[in-house]
């Protein structure tokens, strides 16, 4: 049971002496309560306050990094089963299966390189394949040419002196070992302790993996990754669900470990299953962008930190095809606000300019009342994105809510610009765009 | 060492709210004692329940891939009921009367209550109807919707916090199913159902739709506001307690990314496929977070979720005496240890 | 850039305003004064102007009378020559001052421990004098103290210029940063020189004044010494500081040759001296039982604590309390509706109104009051909506929305969408004080004593205030009510300095709670949206 501010703030010396940074014991004693310090800060710290706070902090689940360099990947150290009660800290990776057997050495250089060249950018986030879960083959070049690409590797082990050949090949490389399902995992865990590298420990129940991932532990694995049982949703369901809350209560340390799974070709829904219910690891056999984009947009929206808003980059979006004629929005750059504005603009039926501007990730009123969205800001973003050269009427729509802007932006723009006052749900774009924009823009064709 | 993964029990649960009446063959949801699709430590009476979406004028925004498996009886309700109850195998129907909005159509009112009583003599499933959205137009349709069809037991889509009077009033008179719309809060969820409560609305008659975000359009705020009414629920709180539906295919399909072509977006892959993709994941997400009245729009979708669902809750659906449509699920006991094959 | 001539009638004032700019504007340059409460945002009404001449846009009409459109100007753009008559009073009534504080011997009225007579100015003569004013966002008091016993002689009130420009702060802040730092200084100035003269009437020579302390909000305390405001708003806030050494008082045009304007700090860009002085006089540095302290302002300031710790917020509650922003609102004062009560078997509304006669609005405990009797009597709904149990004589309905009559003729009337308004202010303070206390985690300690502090009345209907859950459910004894902590807390300081110390001391205590940053805020908020609340065992705070 985590401490409460004034819990700990009984615990510190009250002195107020601000050496850890901060005007008051009790700011620091409830920055420490929300897992926003360390009690390291405080040179006066007594004894007692150290046993207390040191106990409730160790992580339930483990940290466990794979692969090595830009694209190493570092999966567990979550704290809780909703991430409304606080947030997933390490979005889950997402690795290709790779079976590269029949293939010629260009065919399978080509794949790795097609892989390694995918990036989509999505709300300021770059979508890409995280890792490569090569299956043991006879020789071990595939993994090193994934290896050598940089991509973390997984080896999906087919037998025990095969899997040893390949990791030892990589081992540099950090590589995580799966053994193959119902293997017995002796072998693999002295393999994955002599070299220092990450396994996964799998097991036909719950009960039997807790043990496992103990036992593997003992023989001096350091990284741990559980591979849950159930090969249906409703037993992968519950083993999901078991481990993250047998973790989180510390019912048995063998649980305390990321989680791994392995997703067959067109098994969408069972991703589906791994990304929202606490998998760390999730590793798909080959499937096309359709599949991809859903998966790595999913990941996107649960490990969002429910507290901290997505922003979109600012700089001008086209909805359908805009020309110099089309009408230009603005609006502030949270996700949420960019979606739902973009969504109706789309649905509008009308191309359109929509200037996104850097409003910190605020909506619209908010960031009007801390000064992010005055004229003047808007203006000098107006400018940087040289909006002057895509519209030739020189007119900008801004939010319905923020009329008191209006003079201001038009002194900020010059020029001649003009500034419309739009509506204040988007759902009435439409309409804005039929009744008010136009007429106008009829007017700005005989009238230029 | 043995796993001691005690099964956690809740103070509250669900209420069970039954669709459909007079001469549909109902269909009851909610009821469950645990977090959704905990069954290995709860009872759920009930599975979620499908619904397909037809509408009363040809939805021309429909992307191409999904209005394909509809060719043919796009803006005929009777003909679109019976294909998605025969074909597509639909537990539930939601009617969407676009054509009453003032730009798409201007239907009157009498002229919906005939297109949703066309579906009643179609298809024998339970209904929800939905308006063409908040202010005395929706009133006066569902009204008449709702006196027209009186005794079916349709789900009245739906009342807000600033208009809830008037289909309060007939869902009660004409014995009705309420549907109350809420903006991603738990508060204002609760909030609602209080005013209704207030205004003697059966709240075991009553649903909440807390309003879907697609996949990449806010499904993360749906997803936790639904995680967090489950918890209320859970906890006792008889305001929270009501089944939740979602409209996810309406939401799912606005994206760009379930309609853009290959063409424009190579990475992306097959538009058909990916659309489908989409409408499963937003669907399984939220259902994983309570959701126990889905509407979908592609067959295909519906299909793959029905798949799913069946993991949990067999793939018999039986009926017993009363008439009402139970699946054939029973809770498996659970003790103190575990095992799961 | 074409432009257009723009006159205001009856004032006869006009001025060229360009094209497209806004007539709110263009009253702004040509010196007629339209109030713009809301900063222009559109969401006041109060600079509903008639168009005698001219051309506006059709949608932006809101009604017609007689023929003539009648547009708000802050939304409507100039796109032609224009006759413009503004329809709201934009001068302010004089506040009515009542004479309550004279004779009060401060320190053994007021001291929360008992405090020795020691000036923090020099008192060389019998009659030299000292000012304590409290310079708030709405409204601005003054007393004239005799150094030499510490009695008070003389009271002044006024209403702040300054709202004209804004009734709320980030719209002053806007309108300093827009250049009108210099107008804002100068206007309270000279605000606070009228009422020097009135307190002074009963005899008492102003060239005897030994010195000042000021109380105010941070905001407050930069535009009357001319400091740059902008970065308050900022987030996080950053004041230019947040205690300002004394400045002369000629400096700022006020009499006394000399005679230093010392103003009490604050402790955070939101929680000023004005709190600070109320909270050590109500005895918070020095005890030992938890307490509540709330200011029913437009800043709701709360500080919870004790003497071992002090948290504070400011819930930007907005100017519903001082009757700001609601059609029928205005200040305590005359025709002011100030109680109410249904009967439960004739359903007959009785309103109290200050001074008896003529009800010309509601104050802010006049509005507390009717919404807890409304509430009561059914005739509103949970979210402050009307419901079918209004009588149908006092049922009214109009451009904005349904309403409930309170005056004979109609003339005034309670909106939905000022009762609407009313929520979102006790949701804001209610949501500050939830989260402030539960900001020290689950489990936190219960409210042992609660102080409740605004302009918004002579009284608070305590019942009334806890009952649409505007203020805690805790046993009514533990309640008490400080007319003005500010104005308490600065005469204390003026006379004494072991307070003017404690105040500074209990101010490096005081933990500053950005509401912001809290996570549960906006869901507490939302949650007392509600009559009386959503979950109402989150009243319970005892």
């Amino acid at each position: 049971m985590p401490l409460t501010g004034l819990q700990i703030f009984k615990l510190l010396p009250n002195t107020n002496c601000k050496k850890c940074g901060y005007p008051t014991c009790l700011t620091f004693a409830m920055k420490l309560a929300a897992g926003k310090e360390t009690l390291e800060k405080c040179p006066d710290a007594t004894p007692e306050a150290k046993a207390a706070l040191g106990a409730a902090s160790a992580p339930p689940i483990r940290g466990v990094t794979i692969g090595r360099g830009e694209r190493a990947i570092t999966v567990g150290e979550e704290t809780v089963f909703f991430r409304h009660e606080k947030t997933f800290v390490r979005h889950p990776g997402l690795f290709q299966i790779f079976d590269p057997t029949g293939l010629t050495p260009a065919e399978r250089d080509a794949k790795l390189d097609h892989w390694r060249g995918i990036h989509i950018e999505r709300a300021g986030e770059t979508f890409r394949v995280d890792g490569i879960a090569i299956v043991e083959t006879a020789e071990s070049v595939a993994a090193v040419a994934a290896a050598e690409r940089g991509f973390p590797v997984a080896i999906l082990a087919a037998t025990l002196p095969g899997a040893t050949a390949v990791a030892e090949r990589i081992k540099d490389h950090r590589p995580l070992l799966v053994p193959p399902a119902g293997a017995n995992l002796e072998g693999y865990c002295a393999l994955a302790a002599r070299l220092g590298i990450p396994l996964v420990v799998g097991a036909p129940d719950l009960a039997s993996l807790a043990d496992a991932a103990r036992d593997a532990a003992r023989a001096g694995v350091a990284d741990i990754l559980l591979e849950p049982p159930g090969a249906d949703p409703r037993s992968l369901h519950h083993s999901l669900s078991a481990i993250r809350r047998g973790a989180l209560d510390r019912i048995h340390p063998g649980l305390g470990h990321p989680v791994f799974l392995r997703v067959g070709a067109g098994e969408i829904e069972r991703a589906v299953l791994g990304i929202t219910k606490f998998a760390s690891l999730v590793a798909l056999a080959d499937c096309g962008g359709e599949a991809w984009l859903p998966l790595w947009t999913l990941r996107q929206n649960i490990y969002t930190d429910p507290q901290k808003p997505l922003q979109m980059d600012p700089g001008l979006y086209a909805i359908g095809e805009p020309n110099d004629r089309s009408p230009l929005l603005v609006t502030s750059n949270f996700s949420l606000t960019y979606f739902i504005v973009s969504t109706e603009a789309e649905a509008s039926g009308t191309a359109c300019h929509l200037a996104v501007v850097d409003a910190e990730g605020l909506s619209v009123l908010t960031a009007w009342s801390a000064g992010k969205f005055s004229g003047d800001r808007v203006a000098k973003a107006l400018r940087q994105m040289k909006a002057a050269d895509r519209v030739s009427h020189h007119t900008v729509i801004i939010p319905g809510y923020v009329p008191v802007i209006s003079g201001e932006l038009e002194d900020a723009l010059g020029d001649g610009w003009h500034v419309l006052v739009g509506p204040q749900e988007a759902s009435d774009i439409a309409p804005f765009f039929r009744d008010v924009w136009g007429p106008l823009a009829r007017d700005f064709e005989t009238h230029p | 060492m043995s796993l001691d993964l005690k099964p956690k029990k809740w103070a509250g649960a669900l209420r069970e709210v039954t669709l459909g009446a007079g001469t549909r063959r109902p269909v009851s949801v909610g009821g469950g004692n645990g977090l959704p699709l905990h069954a290995f430590e709860a009872a759920f009476p009930y599975r979620p329940a499908l619904a397909l979406e037809i509408t009363d004028v040809d939805p021309v925004r429909w992307v191409e891939s999904v209005r394909q498996p509809w060719e043919g009886v796009l803006g005929q309700p009777a003909e679109a009921a019976r294909r998605a109850v025969t074909d597509f195998g639909a537990d539930l129907l939601l009617v969407h009367l676009t054509g009453t909005h003032a730009d798409r159509g201007n239907r009157s009112p009498e002229q919906a209550a005939a297109d949703v009583r066309a579906v009643l003599e179609a298809v024998d499933v339970p209904l929800i109807v939905k308006g063409p959205g908040a202010g005395q137009k929706q009133n006066a349709v569902l009204a008449r919707v709702a006196e027209d069809c009186r005794g079916e037991g349709l789900a009245l889509h739906s009342a807000t916090n600033e208009d809830y009077k008037t289909l309060a009033a007939v869902a009660v008179a004409y014995g009705h199913v309420l549907v109350g719309e809420s903006p991603i809060d738990v508060n204002i969820a609760k909030q609602l159902n209080i005013l209704l409560a207030d205004t003697n609305v059966d709240l075991n008659r009553a649903l909440i739709d807390p309003l879907t975000g697609g996949l990449g359009y806010g499904l993360e705020y749906s997803y936790s506001v639904m995680e967090r009414i489950r918890l209320a629920a859970l906890g006792g709180d008889a305001m929270l307690n009501c089944p939740v539906v979602c409209l996810v295919g309406e939401e799912t399909w606005k994206a760009k990314e379930a309609r853009v072509s290959a063409d424009k977006e190579p990475l992306w892959g097959s538009q058909r496929e990916r659309g489908i993709h989409w409408e499963v994941s937003t669907a399984m997400t939220l259902i994983e977070a309570g959701a126990e009245v889905v509407v979908m729009r592609h067959p295909e979708a519906l299909k793959r979720i029905r798949k799913q669902l069946d993991s949990w809750f067999g793939s018999d659906r039986s009926h017993d005496r009363e008439g009402v449509v139970r699946s054939s699920f029973r809770p498996t006991e659970t003790s103190g240890g575990d095992s799961c094959r | 850039m074409p432009s257009h001539p723009v006159r205001f009638l009856p004032s006869g004032r006009s001025t060229i305003a360009a094209e497209g700019s806004s007539i709110l504007r263009a009253a702004e340059l040509a010196g007629e004064p339209v109030r713009a409460e809301c900063g222009g945002r559109g969401a006041c009404g109060r600079c509903l102007v008639r168009i005698l001449e001219g051309q506006v846009p059709e949608y932006r009409v809101l009604r017609r009378e007689s023929g003539f459109p009648q547009v708000l100007a802050c939304l409507t753009p100039v796109h032609s020559p224009l006759t413009v008559e503004p329809l709201v009073e934009a001068q302010l009534p004089k506040l009515v001052s009542s004479d309550r504080y004279i004779g009060t011997e401060v320190l053994s009225a007021w001291a929360p421990w008992p405090l020795e007579l020691a000036p923090l100015v020099e008192c060389r003569e019998p009659q030299d004098l000292g000012v304590a004013l409290d310079i708030g966002t709405t409204t601005l008091r003054l007393l004239l103290i005799r150094l030499s016993d510490g009695v008070i002689v003389g009271e002044a009130g006024a209403y702040n210029p300054q709202i004209a420009k804004g009734a709320d702060v980030i719209s002053r802040i806007i309108a300093a940063e827009k250049g009108g730092l210099g107008e804002l200084a100068s206007a309270i100035r000279a605000a606070v020189v009228s009422m020097i003269v009135e307190a002074s009437a009963g005899g008492f020579d102003p060239a005897r004044i030994r010195g000042y302390v000021v109380a105010g909000n941070v905001t407050m305390i930069h535009l009357l010494l001319g400091e740059d405001p902008s970065g308050i708003r900022r987030v996080p806030s950053q004041p230019r500081a947040l205690a300002f050494p004394p400045v002369d008082a000629a400096d700022l045009g006020w009499p006394g040759r000399g005679a230093p304007v010392h103003s009490v700090p604050g402790a955070g860009g939101w929680v000023g001296g004005d709190i600070l002085a109320g909270a050590v006089r109500a005895g918070f540095s020095r005890a030992a039982e938890t307490a509540l302290y709330v200011d029913l302002g437009t800043n709701g300031e709360i500080v919870f604590g004790n003497a071992d710790f002090a948290l504070a917020c400011a819930c930007s509650a907005g100017p519903a309390f001082e009757g700001g922003g609601i059609r029928c609102g205005m200040r305590a004062d005359r025709g002011a509706v100030d109680g109410a009560s249904i009967n439960a078997e004739s359903g007959a509304m009785e309103l109290s109104v200050i001074g008896g006669g003529r009800i010309r609005g509601v104050c802010g405990s006049g509005l507390i009051a009717l919404a807890d009797a409304l509430f009561r009597a059914g005739w509103i709904d949970r979210g402050g909506r009307l419901t079918g149990r209004v009588p149908d004589e006092r049922r009214m309905a109009g451009q904005w929305g349904a309403a409930i009559a309170l005056s004979a003729g109609k003339r005034v009337a309670l909106w939905e969408r000022d009762l609407a308004s009313l929520i979102r202010a006790k949701a804001a303070i209610f949501a500050g004080i939830r989260s402030l206390v539960d900001s020290l985690g689950p489990g936190g300690p219960s409210i042992e004593r609660a102080y409740v502090s605004g302009n918004f009345g002579r009284y608070l209907n305590l019942p009334a205030a806890v009952g649409i859950g505007l203020l805690p459910d805790i046993p009514p004894g533990r309640y008490g009510y400080i007319d003005n902590g500010s104005l308490e807390g600065a005469a204390l300081s003026l006379l004494s300095r072991e307070f003017r110390d404690e105040i500074a001391a209990y101010l490096t205590r005081v933990t500053y709670v950005d509401l912001a940053d809290l996570a549960g805020y906006m869901d507490e908020f939302v949650g007392a949206s509600f009559l009386p609340h959503t979950s109402p065992d989150l009243l319970r705070m005892g």
